[in-house]
């Protein structure tokens, strides 16, 4: 008479013994988690990243390399993070993206705590898929494309102005100086086609002409082509969006060729020490880009001039932007991980979205889809051997010379 | 089949109209105070946000116009092409991380944005765009228009920037917002189909579980058979009740018959006697008057006085009869009942080899009887107690009071009653002979002068029926018989 009523009792009787059962082993596996975490105080926070330490990135790589080394010792020194000791692995990716999606593979296999972003926008490009599906949050500390933030990755942040923005300081003065013929050539890779599109677009919009466009093999070595074309087409700017190979090959062809333009200005190189010692006066005049912390050569705030005075003496060299980015790219990850009190990856992904913090290259503040939304970029220009800041008009620290 | 109130007469019926309603209300009600309100609170959504971006659109645009006012810029001027390319840009970035497309337009050149959808698409549904107004009006939900391009659907809302002659277009796919309705829908549709299973899974629960045990019940009542349902307590219970009041009705039918097949035999014998009395009563005098013609020693007083003795014999067997019949006139008082028995059964039960237990209540209760009578029927039980155990044995008497509810299961009126009960540890009554065992002239004894004349117990029956009572008699072969009387208590409590 009751076999069916009995049943359903006995089956909720077994259902609530198992939840009952469960909270003991809940109860343990917290105990588990708490004692794990009571170990991880004691072990070091594990951090890793590559960076193009030979290869055609090699000069901003090792830059890099150097900054991020004074950070992990600036970091333990403090005390660490959450106070466990950081210890940084470093590789060489060879300025190679498939070498570096194996190493952050490795990386990822050896369930590192933190990753940073490797240089260069097409490496940084090559590894987003794999971390972004093991959600570890990267600062691109070595990236600027535009590309990056438009195939929906959640988990990456930018530190630099973006590419698309990287020549409107220099087009808003040659509007100013009513210069307004262009020739913009571009390498085939992320970085420098996005510079390219964003100055193409900004031109447009400022009133510009370009007279002359084109995209080049990454494998080219004689520029002499591009630069009598220029000639030809009545380029009073001519505009090289690619990296410091690159624009060292352009300053050469120029000189071969005998013609120079009235603005020579290149996305990466000129800031950089290895320019001037591969061109050595021929360095002279050539436009660049500088990010917030050189304000001709006065530090925007303590911070900056501490990093930049220390790298100096640790490595006698002066630091370029890209070794400004990649310690800021340490400061804000560890202003993150503090905010966050936690390593726990996807809160600390929200933590970065939504941080606002002044790092030593500048504001650090994304827009939704993680991209730098307020630093901006200065305009240099290499006058007697010293870089100046020629515009915006309010930091200039010398007249462009046209 | 349609029972009162207009309402099918079969519960299965009212059960399959009850659940549809109750199906039918509830996805009803579901589609009416939550689908509805939030289909509507999606569409006020999507019109407050295509509203919201219209008008940051609009405010990026004053405040870089705001600025080149400031720094004292009018007109055409180096300062106003770049402060018109920061704007773009900061309206680039903001299209961007708000997931819109936003279109600039200068005359006919777009500065910003793609060209599809053309112009021409979305005017007429944005409305006047050289108005230098807001088109968007805040409480406006036409202001917010739809339209399709490039295989997918847009929410669209425009706006003019005369400074600057600019017409802008904010588009915004509509497939989040389509995906949470999609969403909407979907719920609903899956609402409607749990409820039908639901309303599926009651009709079978019901008619397995309800509507075929009714049957069964109901079918075994048809076929006058006592149900034998096995299954839900509930449907158990209600078997079992049933098959056990079925078995009552028949047994008060069986003694209703016996008692009137007791009434008619009694009516017959009563009336046969009463003629037989008469003709004794003739059969004396001519015995008497014989006797009184004839000498002492002679030969006939012999038969004389043998035929005196048989007519003796025969009145004492119409007096019994009589007695069976009508009951003969009942002289009835209270009496200590104890008393009663404790004397008839020390008198019947006496002689080697027989003991006697008493069982007697301290607060029996008393009982208006005829003391002549119910002291003929107790000496009668103990006599057959003990002719039951011819070499001996225990004879019990036990009395009790009972209050009879109104279902007791006896064919008495609810009340207070005194219980009497004499056992004998004898061979038992054969269950053949039970049902019988009350009917005149039935007696397992044989026959003769110490036999009985087979009217004892059913004398016994006439006499407690006519006081109020009942008697009953259970046994089982080779355990022994048990006699019990309920007679009705004068004076309870």
């Amino acid at each position: 008479m009751l076999k069916i009523g009995q049943n359903w009792v006995l089956l909720l009787l077994f259902l609530l013994g198992l939840q009952l059962a469960g909270l003991p082993l809940l109860g343990a596996d917290f105990e588990a988690r708490a004692a794990a975490a009571a170990d991880d105080r004691r072990e070091p926070i594990r951090i890793a990243l590559s960076l193009a330490l030979s290869g055609k990135y090699a000069p901003m790589g090792r830059s890099q390399r150097r900054a991020f080394r004074l950070w992990e010792r600036d970091i333990n020194f403090r005390g660490g993070l959450l106070g466990r000791p950081v210890t940084l692995t470093i590789e060489d990716d060879r300025s190679r993206p498939t070498r570096a999606r194996k190493l952050y593979r490795r990386f990822i296999e050896k369930e590192v705590d933190l990753l940073l972003a490797p240089f260069a926008s097409e490496t940084t490009l090559a590894i987003l898929p794999l971390t972004e599906r093991h959600h570890y949050p990267l600062l691109a500390s070595g990236a600027a494309a535009d590309e990056i933030w438009e195939q929906g990755y959640g988990y990456v942040f930018g530190i630099f102005t973006p590419a698309g923005k990287f020549t409107f300081s220099l087009l808003e003065m040659l509007v100013a100086y009513q210069l307004d013929n262009l020739a913009v050539f571009y390498s085939q890779e992320p970085f420098s086609r996005n510079a390219a599109r964003g100055t193409l677009r900004w031109a447009r919009w400022l009133g510009l002409e370009v007279v002359r466009k084109q995209e080049f093999d990454r494998q080219r070595s004689d520029f002499t082509p591009l630069v009598s074309s220029a000639r030809r087409a009545g380029a009073e700017v001519v505009i090289m969006a690619g990296h410091l190979g690159e624009a060292v090959a352009l300053r050469r062809a120029m000189a071969e060729v005998g013609w120079q333009p009235r603005v020579y200005y290149a996305t990466q190189g000129p800031g950089h020490d290895a320019f001037v010692e591969r061109l050595g006066a021929a360095a002279d005049g050539v436009f660049g880009t500088e990010q917030w912390q050189y304000l001709g050569g006065v530090a925007p705030s303590r911070a900056s001039g501490r990093f930049a005075r220390e790298y100096q003496q640790q490595y006698d060299k002066s630091p370029d932007y890209f070794a400004f980015a990649a310690y800021a790219a340490g400061d804000i990850l560890a202003a993150a991980v503090a905010e966050t009190g936690s390593l726990a990856r996807r809160q600390l992904r929200d933590t970065l979205a939504s941080l606002d913090i002044q790092s030593i290259i500048g504001r650090f503040r994304v827009d939704g889809r993680g991209r730098q939304s307020r630093n901006f970029s200065l305009v240099t220009q290499r006058q007697d051997g010293r870089l100046e800041v020629v515009w915006p008009e309010s930091l200039q620290t010398a007249e462009p010379r046209l | 089949m349609i029972g009162g109130g207009g309402l099918p007469a079969r519960i299965s019926s009212r059960y399959y109209l009850a659940s549809i309603l109750a199906a039918l209300l509830i996805g009803a009600g579901f589609y009416l105070l939550l689908l509805k309100p939030l289909d509507h609170f999606i569409g006020t959504v999507i019109h407050a946000s295509m509203r919201e971006a219209v008008a940051d659109v609009q405010r990026l645009c004053e405040y870089n116009y705001g600025a080149l006012l400031r720094a004292g810029v009018v007109g055409d001027s180096p300062a106003t092409r770049i402060q018109q390319a920061v704007t773009l840009g900061l309206l680039e970035d903001y299209a961007a991380s708000r997931q819109l497309r936003i279109q600039v337009w200068d005359g006919d050149e777009l500065l910003l944005g793609r060209r599809e959808p053309a112009p021409a698409e979305v005017l007429p549904a944005a409305g006047r765009l050289l108005a230098t107004a807001l088109l968007v009006a805040p409480d406006s939900r036409q202001a917010v228009s739809k339209i399709d391009f490039a295989g997918r659907s847009h929410y669209a809302a425009a706006t003019t920037f005369s400074p600057w002659e600019w017409r802008l277009v904010v588009l915004k796919e509509s497939g989040l917002y389509q995906s949470a309705r999609q969403r909407l829908h979907q719920a609903y549709y899956a609402t409607i189909a749990l409820l039908l299973a639901w309303v599926l899974l009651g009709i079978i629960f019901f008619k397995r579980q309800i509507e075929k045990p009714i049957a069964r019940i109901i079918s075994s009542l048809r076929q006058g058979e006592k149900p034998a349902y096995r299954g839900a307590y509930e449907f158990e219970f209600l078997s079992d009740h049933l098959a056990a009041a079925m078995a009552e009705q028949e047994q008060l039918h069986q003694r209703f018959f016996q008692q009137q097949k007791l009434e008619s035999i009694g009516l017959l014998a009563g009336g046969i006697a009463h003629d037989f009395n008469n003709l004794l009563a003739a059969l004396y005098g001519q015995i008497s008057m014989a006797n009184l013609d004839l000498p002492p020693g002679h030969p006939a007083r012999h038969p004389l006085e043998l035929a005196e003795q048989s007519a003796d014999r025969a009145r004492s067997l119409t007096a019994q009869l009589l007695t069976y019949s009508t009951g003969g006139t009942l002289n009835r008082r209270i009496q200590d009942i104890a008393g009663l028995l404790t004397e008839i059964g020390h008198f019947v039960i006496s002689g080697e080899g027989y003991q006697l237990r008493l069982h007697i209540a301290d607060d029996l209760w008393e009982s208006a009887i005829d003391r002549q009578q119910i002291g003929n029927v107790l000496h009668n039980l103990l006599l057959n107690a003990k002719e039951a155990m011819p070499s001996g044995g225990t004879v019990e008497i036990v009395a009790a009071n009972r209050e009879l509810p109104t279902s007791s299961g006896l064919p008495l009126a609810p009340g207070c009653y005194l219980r009497l009960q004499i056992r004998d540890y004898g061979p038992g009554i054969p269950a053949a002979n039970l049902s019988l065992i009350f009917e005149p002239y039935f007696s397992s004894k044989p026959r003769g002068a110490t036999k009985g004349t087979g009217l004892g117990l059913s004398i016994c029956q006439s006499v407690i029926t006519r006081h109020g009572g009942h008697i009953e008699v259970a046994s089982q072969p080779g355990r022994g018989t048990t006699f019990t009387i309920y007679l009705p208590a004068a004076a309870p409590g």
